[in-house]
């Protein structure tokens, strides 16, 4: 035990596991300030411009402000469960992040199971929402948190189903693998990028991982209008802060995962100097989750909410028959070639 | 469909909004549709500078000519008080909000200039009639409109502060209803250096001040 403690090995994950969750926290609290950004200039306002030039400090402005509010449990909260909601739906959020290749070699673990390790992690995601709500034993974040469990089971089936066409092509779960498959070029210039294979199956996965996430079209999990702020009505300070940053990774996680299945994760084109050939995947594919999380915010600032009952008939009547479809047609497909 | 009664023979188009609504659910081309004005929005916002924001206390709306803001006191050429104390202004004013001690000025002329002139802000109204009723245009309207201060009695405005706050005319004057008489000025520093009436305002404590004005009042 002592042997590897002091081996190269693990300093080499130590270091790897420090860069990998110390750059994914500072995107996550920079996101925020993305997300309110481009929604202002969408909404024809400069949004926040007075911490900072271009309000660049407001995230660290916002984590003060949380870090110093009060924190409020209600009287007839279940105390513990209300407290283990916010860490419960927070570390599934950010475990996912170790199986997540953010290099050729800026992976903490490649786990031949990678995909369905992210998928049974982020699934437990769930019962931080649920928890949270129960435990507050308040009327909207109850209602808040039974919208969103059901919502939340409803899609993972289309979002995971979604992917098993991929997977029939790639023949593996490895999400370094993934990459690998998708490295190489059709007649030499488009890549061999999965969406190309699996059209159908992206749009199903994009849809379905927004309703995962929660967010806007789908999120009436914390529907304002109607839910005050649903399951986290009654959380305050950091508590609140953690659903938050539990939220943002998620939508992290779900662009890294498309990116990586369906857009060649962090193969791209390598020119320049050694140094540069070594960066360059990274950023390659930190820009396509980059572009991803923009069409989210997009999203969010462009179609109103869905009502609960279009909400069940677009997940079950649309979503699921049209991935099962797409996986019967992949399959013919591959038997036969 | 051509309503006619009434005399009023007007094609009106009558629109069944549940009809219409039944037409209008959302497809994938009125996504697309959403998208495109939600991306030229953000483009248009972003390098055309299209934002109708005004960033308050940096930037702030023209206000009119006419605005009706705080008061200002004018002066004569030397920096001395326009003001006869002829009381008129106190008079017509419906909320009662200012209050004048008269002197006696040196110049047998002029005959009175106020020792004292006081105005409650927050009792003010703000209807400028004050304006409209000197006779010497010795107190005009300016357009500031900022009156936040810490204390109650700080609202009160003495001579001091009517005459020659720190930025003055930083907005321009206001209402100013009479033709602007050549020697009524505001108060500005660097071309007013004496100012011989009123030589001393009195440093009053300003709750003595508060108080007077409630006992005035009764």
């Amino acid at each position: 035990m002592s042997e590897y403690l002091t081996s190269s090995d693990f300093m080499i994950l130590m270091i790897k596991i420090i860069v990998i969750f110390g750059g994914v926290m500072g995107a996550l609290v920079y996101l925020t300030w993305i997300e309110r950004k481009v929604m202002a200039r969408v909404q024809m306002r400069p949004g926040p411009t007075r911490v900072g030039p271009f309000g660049l400090l407001q995230p660290i402005a916002d984590g003060l402000k949380f870090l110093f509010k009060e924190d409020v449990v209600p009287a007839n909260a279940n105390r513990f469960l209300y407290i283990a909601a916010p860490v419960v739906s927070l570390i599934p959020a950010l475990l996912s992040f170790s199986v997540i290749p953010f290099g050729p070699w800026l992976q903490v673990t490649d786990l031949s199971v990678g995909l369905l390790f992210i998928f049974a992690i982020t699934s437990l995601g769930v019962y931080g929402i649920v928890l949270g709500g129960w435990a507050s034993n308040s009327k909207y974040p109850l209602m808040g948190a039974m919208r969103s469990s059901a919502q939340m089971i409803s899609y993972e089936l289309s979002l995971t189903l979604s992917v098993v066409g991929v997977l029939m092509i790639a023949n593996t779960l490895s999400l370094n693998q993934l990459v690998m498959s998708q490295q190489r070029t059709w007649l030499g210039f488009i890549p061999r990028w999965n969406i190309f294979l699996q059209p159908v199956a992206f749009l199903i996965y994009v849809v379905s991982a927004v309703a995962e996430t929660n967010r806007l079209p789908f999120d009436l999990a914390e529907s304002e209008q109607e839910l005050v702020a649903g399951w986290h009505t009654e959380y305050s300070s950091l508590k609140f802060a953690m659903f938050m940053l539990a939220e943002y990774a998620n939508m992290v996680t779900v662009s890294a995962l498309a990116t990586i299945m369906f857009f060649g994760g962090w193969s791209g084109p390598l020119v320049g100097p050694h140094w540069l050939k070594a960066a360059l995947p990274t950023f390659w594919f930190v820009s396509k989750i980059f572009l991803f999380i923009f069409f989210y915010v997009l999203l969010r600032s462009t179609i109103p909410r869905f009502r609960y009952d279009q909400l069940m008939n677009f997940g079950w009547k649309v979503l699921l028959p049209l991935s099962l479809a797409n996986i019967l047609a992949t399959s013919f497909v591959v038997a036969i070639s | 469909m051509t309503p006619v009664s009434g005399g009023y023979a007007v094609d009106v188009p009558t629109i069944n909004v549940s009809e219409r609504a039944r037409g209008e659910h959302a497809t994938i081309w009125s996504t697309f549709r959403a998208f495109a004005v939600t991306l030229r929005r953000l483009f248009t916002s972003l390098f055309k500078g299209d934002i109708p924001t005004i960033n308050y206390p940096e930037e702030s709306r023209p206000y009119s000519e006419r605005f009706r803001g705080t008061h200002i006191l004018t002066v004569r050429d030397d920096g001395s008080l326009k003001c006869v104390a002829c009381y008129m202004c106190a008079t017509i004013c419906p909320a009662e909000c200012i209050y004048i001690e008269a002197g006696e000025h040196p110049n047998p002329e002029i005959e009175k200039f106020p020792t004292r002139f006081d105005i409650d802000m927050m009792r003010c109204i703000y209807c400028g009639f004050c304006v409209d009723a000197c006779p010497e245009e010795a107190i005009i309207m300016s357009r500031e409109h900022h009156q936040s201060v810490y204390e109650r009695s700080e609202t009160i405005y003495g001579i001091e502060k009517l005459m020659a706050r720190p930025g003055i005319d930083a907005k321009g004057p206001g209402y100013r209803p009479n033709r602007p008489m050549a020697e009524a000025k505001i108060f500005k520093k660097q071309e007013q250096q004496t100012c011989p009436f009123p030589s001393h305002i009195e440093e009053r404590h300003p709750a003595v001040l508060y108080e007077s004005m409630i006992r005035r009042r009764g």
